[in-house]
């Protein structure tokens, strides 16, 4: 597992390696009051923040994965079980305690969440679009094969448009946060 | 000049250099909704990208099921076929290989008293007994007579071994014959398969498919078998019975149809002919034969095939034109005459014609006199025009006079036809010759030349059968022969028979005594084609159905003590029948047996 360079692995790749250190984490949520449902959310926000993290340009994995995945999934579930107010006072522990002082980081995980799930209103083909653009660095004369625009201008066009739309949505969502 | 929400988008996409990236950090510090802009920008980007991630986590998750997946799969079918083997190896029939000599004990036999000796089993094999061995008794096994003869004074008071022969049924047939003649055929197009042996099947276009109804995509493979005659019969455990009542045969075959390893059938409504090539009898029917688990064979008589069809009719929409020929002694204009013929299901046709031309028709007598012609000539050969899409030419003259001095019919082909015609060894050529009462042409005789590019089907007609003889070679004259075959009808692949049930009179018991119940007895006609098995009872296989008197040949098979024998014997019906001196099995001499003329 040494050899495996987390930085420059395929995204896809790196999602299955981490779905094998999948278990204790999950196990844990279903432990701490989570459904499985719950605990499979949980995984993926963990793996969205690991993702992330490992992508920093300063930051090195210093422990193994598993334990940095079950670390911020940990964590996320905490936050979450704080937010929906599930958690008595009395119950908490020192583990608890500890991660409450990094909690904003993890209130913002929540936000992003929350924001994500408003997408849905921008529809499959503006969402196709943006992918296409930013993630997987397709042209645009691509993108307008793909998605079955006139020319790449169109996609240009479309491009634009659909951005907007989704700053809106994610803005406005996150007004309401 | 890039707007403000260009620049954010660029700032957040990360796409700027870094003097651009100070430059609007300055600005951001300085315009706090410019600020507010590109932070918007910046959480859409960040949504968007978890978004991505997030429908990557879903793509790993869907991989990692398949992989699970595929795994259980090679799991669940390892397991099953260990389950498998091992509920094979339980339920396999332990095979029992008896030693050739069993021995038994008698206790205290005495050489005056009977002894009553119970049938027995040793495993699975049925051992015959002699039920009571008297001193001197007659006892119809050589080999046990010399044994129990000897031993029994000095078994007296004592106990005494014998020898005891072992029958069982024939092992799985493998001496039997189980090759094919395979035929790969366009299911797209008439065929026509000629078996080794002279059996014809015509399969029509288009009459096969699938299982599941589909038309067949490519080749199919057709495998046939052939039972032409008694030996081939034997070799393949045929019979001749429909429930013991005896039917005469005028042959038989087995055809299985495949594509890419599929099961062919013949569609629903569509039929093919088999034609045999054995004496012609009206009295031919269709039979299909089904094997039960012992392999025997019976035939049920196939009642939806009762109209017998010599030949597949194709509706001919061929247009042929009749054109009068202008000879140099014709004063008569060029005219070009439109007639369509037309093929019914009965095998006859007849002529459509435009207004024109049937203008022409009710004006001309000499024309109409010439299709009255036509009426002789048979659908089949029609048929055999249009297989070869050649066109059907009509020529005719009349002289100054007006009277009719030549008329003939010839092919118009194309070159890929004539090629074929040339190259078809069937090609029969023959003259006809019409007598034509005609107006001003009275008596003319007519030479037509009959040029089916294959063989005839039908049975032509005497006069044409004549006229045939006279003109075609003795080569060709072979090929007339064939007319004379059986031709059913089938409507599905597998054992078809083309028989009837035999009308021999007089129908007694035919008995053959045996040593063994598992003998396995069939009996030959030699006056009439047919072939029966009989039912063994204890000592005697029995035949209900046989005619008084036929002259039979009768093979017995067994095998005793672990080999496989054969008896073979020429016999009447009548007369009393035993099949005891076995010998090894030989195949060559059952054929020879079976097949040798008187």
């Amino acid at each position: 597992m040494k050899d495996i360079d987390f930085k420059n692995i395929a995204p896809v790749e790196l999602f299955k390696l981490l779905y094998k250190f999948s278990k204790p984490l999950k196990k844990w949520v279903k432990n701490n009051s989570g459904t499985d449902a719950d605990a499979e959310d949980v995984l993926q926000d963990a793996m969205i923040v690991f993702y992330q993290l490992i992508n920093k340009p300063d930051f090195t994995l210093s422990s193994k994965p598993e334990t940095l995945l079950y670390s911020i999934g940990r964590k996320i579930w905490y936050n979450q079980l704080r937010k929906n107010k599930q958690i008595p006072l009395d119950t908490l522990n020192e583990e608890w305690l500890f991660a409450e002082e990094d909690s904003t980081e993890y209130e913002r995980e929540y936000q992003f969440v929350q924001m994500e799930k408003s997408l849905v209103l921008l529809g499959k083909k503006c969402a196709d679009l943006l992918e296409f653009f930013y993630f997987k660095k397709m042209s645009m004369l691509a993108i307008a094969s793909a998605l079955d625009f006139r020319n790449e201008k169109v996609a240009k066009a479309m491009k634009y448009k659909c951005l907007e739309k989704a700053r809106i949505i994610i803005h406005t969502k996150n007004q309401e946060l | 000049m890039m707007t403000d929400n260009e620049l954010a988008e660029a700032y957040a996409a990360k796409t700027l250099g870094g003097e651009e990236r100070k430059d609007i950090e300055k600005r951001m510090e300085n315009d706090p909704p410019f600020a507010q802009l590109v932070r918007e920008y910046e959480n859409t980007l960040e949504v968007l990208k978890r978004k991505w991630l997030r429908s990557n986590i879903e793509v790993a998750k869907k991989e990692l099921w398949v992989r699970k997946l595929i795994k259980i799969g090679i799991v669940v079918i390892a397991v099953s076929t260990l389950l498998f083997i091992a509920t094979y190896q339980l339920l396999k029939p332990k095979h029992h290989e008896p030693s050739v000599i069993e021995t038994t004990t008698i206790p205290k036999v005495s050489a005056e008293s009977p002894v009553e000796l119970k049938d027995t089993l040793i495993g699975a094999d049925s051992i015959k007994f002699v039920p009571f061995i008297r001193n001197n008794a007659i006892v119809d096994y050589p080999d046990l007579i010399d044994e129990v003869l000897k031993n029994t004074k000095a078994a007296t008071g004592r106990q005494m071994q014998f020898k005891i022969d072992t029958f069982s049924t024939l092992p799985s047939n493998n001496w039997m014959e189980n090759t094919y003649q395979v035929f790969e055929i366009d299911p797209k197009i008439d065929n026509e398969i000629k078996c080794k042996n002279g059996t014809l099947i015509n399969l029509p276009a288009n009459a096969m498919a699938l299982t599941n109804g589909e038309a067949p995509k490519g080749k199919v493979t057709l495998s046939v078998q052939e039972y032409s005659d008694y030996a081939e019969m034997f070799k393949h455990n045929i019979t001749t019975t429909s429930d013991s009542k005896l039917l005469e045969t005028g042959g038989s075959c087995f055809i299985k149809a495949e594509a890419n390893g599929d099961s062919i059938i013949i569609k629903k409504n569509q039929t093919y002919t088999i034609s045999f090539p054995s004496e012609k009898d009206e009295r031919m029917k269709t039979f299909m034969g089904e094997r039960d688990s012992n392999g025997n064979l019976n035939w049920v008589l196939d009642q939806q095939v009762v109209k017998r069809i010599p030949v597949k009719i194709i509706p001919l929409v061929t247009v042929p034109y009749v054109k009068r020929v202008v000879g140099e002694d014709c004063n008569c204009k060029k005219e070009r005459y439109y007639f369509q013929t037309i093929v019914s299901d009965e095998g006859f046709y007849n002529l459509k014609t435009d207004d024109y031309t049937r203008n022409v028709l009710s004006t001309s007598k000499k024309v109409v006199s010439m299709f009255d012609t036509f009426k002789g000539i048979k659908s089949s050969e029609i048929k055999v025009l249009y297989k070869l899409k050649s066109k059907l030419r009509l020529r005719f003259g009349v002289d100054s006079a007006g009277n009719l001095t030549r008329f003939d019919y010839n092919f118009r082909v194309d070159r890929k036809t004539e090629k074929a015609i040339k190259e078809a060894a069937d090609f029969v050529v023959a003259n006809h010759q019409v007598d034509l009462n005609t107006k001003g042409a009275k008596n003319v005789i007519i030479s037509v030349d009959l040029v089916p590019a294959l063989e005839i089907l039908n049975t032509p007609s005497e006069e044409k059968i004549q006229a045939i003889d006279s003109a075609a070679p003795i080569e060709e004259q072979n090929k007339v022969q064939k007319n004379n075959m059986n031709i059913i009808v089938a409507r599905s692949f597998g054992y078809i028979n083309c028989d009837f049930f035999s009308t021999q009179s007089d129908l007694t018991k035919l008995e053959v005594e045996i040593p063994s119940s598992n003998t396995d007895v069939k009996v030959f006609f030699k006056d009439f084609k047919a072939v029966a098995k009989c039912v063994n009872s204890g000592n005697v296989a029995t035949f209900f159905n046989a005619p008084a008197s036929a002259a039979i040949l009768v093979v017995g098979t067994v095998v005793k003590n672990n080999q496989l024998m054969m008896a073979l014997k020429v016999a009447k019906v009548g007369e009393p029948i035993e099949i005891i001196n076995f010998e090894p099995f030989d195949l060559n001499k059952i054929t020879a047996f079976l097949t040798a003329k008187p």
